[in-house]
Order: C-alpha cells, then sequence, then structure tokens
C-alpha cells in the first residue's frame, strides 16, 4: 500500500482546499516561538521546584556569559541535562563512568580509569595541574556521581547553536569548555562536537584523527553516529 | 529505507535537552496543535506543556522515534485534554464557529486565518485520530512511517485514516463550493 499523493500536490482536488492547505502550512512560521521561550524556562523551572534534584548548582561560577545564547537558561535546565546525560553514559554501559570523568588521552583502560589525573581530550597541557586547583567542585572526581554545572550545560548548549553557522566560533567555545571543564560530565558530547566543528572548519585531518581517538576511547558512545560521519569517505 | 535514515540522524543529532527540543520544534508543535483545533489563545499554554510534559518523561532519546514524531505524540495528548477541559467550560455543544471566535491572532494575515477558518471547519467534523494523520500527513508534511510511529498504530492505519480524513475534507469542500456551481455541481 501506498501514502496518498499529499492534497497540495494533487491536481485532481479542488483549488480552494490546496489554496487552504499551502497557507495553513504556512503557520509554524509565523510563530515565534523565540518570544514565548521565557515561559517555558519558567515553568520548567517550576517543575524543578517541585522535585528535581538541586544537584551542584551551586557549584556554578554564576558569571555572566555575554556571548551564550543559554546564558538567562535556568538552573532548572541543568537537572534535565545531566539526566541526559547519565543516559547516554548508561547507553554505553560500563563506558558510563569513564564518560562522566571526562576522558583521558590516548590510550588506557577505560573501565578501570577513576585517577583525579585525568585530563580532558582538549585541555591544554597545563590544565591538568593548574587547572585543577581551580576547579568547580563539580568537576573534581566526585563529579562523576553528581551534575554538570549550569555554567557547563551553558556553554554546550552555545557549542551546539554555534556549529550551525559558525564552526570556528563552536571550536573556541569547545576549547574553552576543555579548559574549564578538563574533566566535566559532558566531556564526551563536547568532545564529539568538537569533532564536528574540525570538520564543518575544513580541517579535514584533525578532524579524522580526533574522530578515530574519540571512538577508540568512547566505542559505545551514544555520539557514536556522529563521529563515525566524519570519518566516512 | 526513510526510518533507518531517520535513526540515524537522530544518533547523529544525539539527546536534547528541553530547550534546544523547543527551540528546534515549538513552531512545528504550535502548528500542529492549532490545526488540531486549539484556539490560538489557548495555544501558547498548550506549547508550553507539550515541552514541559517532554520535560517528565526524561526528554527525548534517540530512537526509533523522530523527535518531531514523539513531541507530535504528546501533543495529540495535550490537545485532546485541551480539547475536553474547553468542552467542559464551553458546554457540550460547543460549534466550531464558536470556537473560531477565540481564534483571532494578530500575527497571523487575514488569508492564513480564513484558510484556517476553513479547514478548521472541514477538519472538526473529523474523529480526533483521523484529524491527527491529516494534519500530520498534509499539513504538517510528515511522513506516514513517521505518523504510524507517533500515534503507535500500523502504518495501513494511518493510510486509513487518511484516506477517510481526506475523503470527508474533499466532501466537505465540494459540498461549500455546490452553491457557487463551479467545482461541485452535479
Amino acid at each position: 500500500m501506498k501514502p496518498p499523493d499529499r492534497l497540495r500536490d494533487d491536481p485532481s482536488v479542488p483549488e480552494a482546499l490546496r489554496r487552504d492547505v499551502a497557507e495553513a502550512q504556512s503557520f509554524a512560521a509565523s510563530y515565534d516561538a523565540l518570544a514565548k521561550l521565557e515561559a517555558l524556562r519558567e515553568a520548567l523551572r517550576a517543575e524543578g521546584a517541585a522535585g528535581a534534584d538541586p544537584g551542584s548548582h551551586a557549584d556554578s561560577p554564576g558569571t555572566p556569559d555575554a556571548g551564550s545564547v543559554a546564558a538567562t537558561a535556568p538552573l532548572k535546565v541543568v537537572p534535565w541535562a545531566w539526566k541526559l546525560a547519565i543516559l547516554g553514559a548508561l547507553a554505553g554501559t560500563v563506558a558510563g563512568s569513564v564518560w562522566l570523568m571526562g576522558a583521558p588521552e590516548p590510550a588506557r583502560a577505560p573501565e578501570r580509569q577513576a585517577t583525579p589525573a585525568a585530563s580532558a581530550v582538549h585541555a591544554s597541557p597545563e590544565a591538568g595541574t593548574e587547572q585543577a586547583a581551580r576547579l568547580p567542585r563539580s568537576t573534581l572526581p566526585s563529579a562523576a556521581t553528581t551534575p554538570p554545572s549550569r555554567r557547563e550545560v551553558d556553554l554546550l548548549l552555545e557549542l551546539k547553536t554555534l556549529l550551525q553557522h559558525d564552526p570556528a566560533a563552536a571550536y573556541r567555545v569547545a576549547e574553552q569548555l576543555a579548559r574549564d571543564f578538563p574533566r566535566g560530565a559532558l566531556g564526551e558530547e563536547r568532545d564529539a562536537l568538537m569533532v564536528l566543528a574540525l570538520a564543518k572548519m575544513g580541517r579535514t585531518e584533525e578532524a579524522r584523527r580526533e574522530a578515530r581517538r574519540f571512538l577508540e576511547r568512547h566505542p559505545e558512545s551514544t555520539m557514536r553516529g556522529v563521529v563515525e560521519g566524519v570519518l566516512a569517505p | 529505507m526513510r526510518v533507518g535514515t531517520d535513526v540515524e540522524e537522530q544518533r547523529r543529532e544525539g539527546p536534547q535537552d528541553t530547550e534546544a527540543l523547543y527551540r528546534a520544534h515549538a513552531p512545528f508543535i504550535a502548528s500542529f496543535l492549532r490545526h488540531m483545533g486549539t484556539p490560538v489563545s489557548e495555544l501558547d499554554d498548550l506549547v508550553q506543556e507539550v515541552f514541559v510534559v517532554a520535560h517528565r518523561k526524561g526528554g527525548y532519546q534517540p530512537g526509533p522515534a523522530h523527535p518531531r514524531s514523539w513531541l507530535a505524540a504528546i501533543a495529540v495528548r495535550v490537545g485532546q485534554q485541551g480539547r475536553r477541559a474547553r468542552t467542559r467550560r464551553l458546554g457540550a455543544n460547543v460549534s466550531p464557529d464558536e470556537l473560531a471566535a477565540h481564534a483571532h491572532d494578530p500575527a497571523t494575515t487575514l488569508e492564513t486565518q480564513e484558510a484556517l477558518g476553513r479547514l478548521q471547519m472541514a477538519l472538526d467534523a473529523l474523529p480526533y485520530e483521523h484529524r491527527a494523520a491529516f494534519v500530520l500527513y498534509e499539513l504538517e508534511g510528515e511522513p506516514c512511517e513517521r505518523i504510524a510511529a507517533s500515534l503507535e498504530v500500523p502504518i495501513g492505519t494511518v493510510y486509513s485514516r487518511l484516506h477517510h480524513a481526506r475523503s470527508r475534507v474533499l466532501e466537505a469542500y465540494e459540498s461549500a463550493a455546490r452553491p457557487k456551481g463551479p467545482r461541485g455541481a452535479p
């Protein structure tokens, strides 16, 4: 059985109906969703107040994030993103705890990795030492059982948004994430998006290299599909 | 083939938080709810409700259902609840005209309002499930596979609902045109 022709494309359908269908289809374009975004945030905040895990929001630096599209996102978003992160990580079963800890550089035994010395994939060389001293509590090893901070979530949302139209800026945000949250709870997603940013910037070789490293580190990642796309011929 | 491609797309997309879902799909949900008969005066509330429910459910996870389909399934239920509440509030005998009286939206062009009004009249006569299939397929451009996934029915049922809905809508338009002669005249 085949799907019917759509009314709009069926010349046997009365012109008035085809015209109305076409006109009605323009409704979505007229809906200003962003104007109502703050109301949604309020509602989600209320939802959170009703029972969401407050997590480690107090860890958030709380500094204004001038460039972030999600800078005003309420703390409410954090437990949500954290839940996603956990579910995503658990999809990789044993890789989960490693994912939450952030992925250390090259070959290592993932499931056993739990040392404070783990460093972010793209963190600058000094990040492992210098930054460890100023890490927010949520990114210390115990972060494996705590949600990401609001700022990490905000930066990740910004990274995802920028990736659509400004991969260079997205890459810079990914670097910033790696610097600020070398063992961030959203490290795996950050690294996957960083691979995409490299690819979109035309830095193909780097992108492919990082993609291979990512897949080695996260063979069970829920982001595997997107990263494998970079390696496709 | 299409479904497989969708799954792959979703995997690439990865998990999405509520705000990202909202940014990407709120206009679609608004359009869907509007075409399902939600008055403009209630539209913002119901759109928000869809995303709050999505949030409560733990959010979208990549899988067989496309994010749009997944949200549409929520919107079907939210829209149905809204309709029941509206019926209780306005009385069981509320007519499409009365509902249309709630439908003024200064942001929508006159042509779109008129088109929505005429279509709405035709769609109001459909069973809710048939209307959902029609709206998703004809107005929102969703493929039948996704509609089947979102409504959790076999694809044959989607075809059948579409066929039925389409016949009824055609009848309504032909009937409206009949007095004027040209198309509907016997």
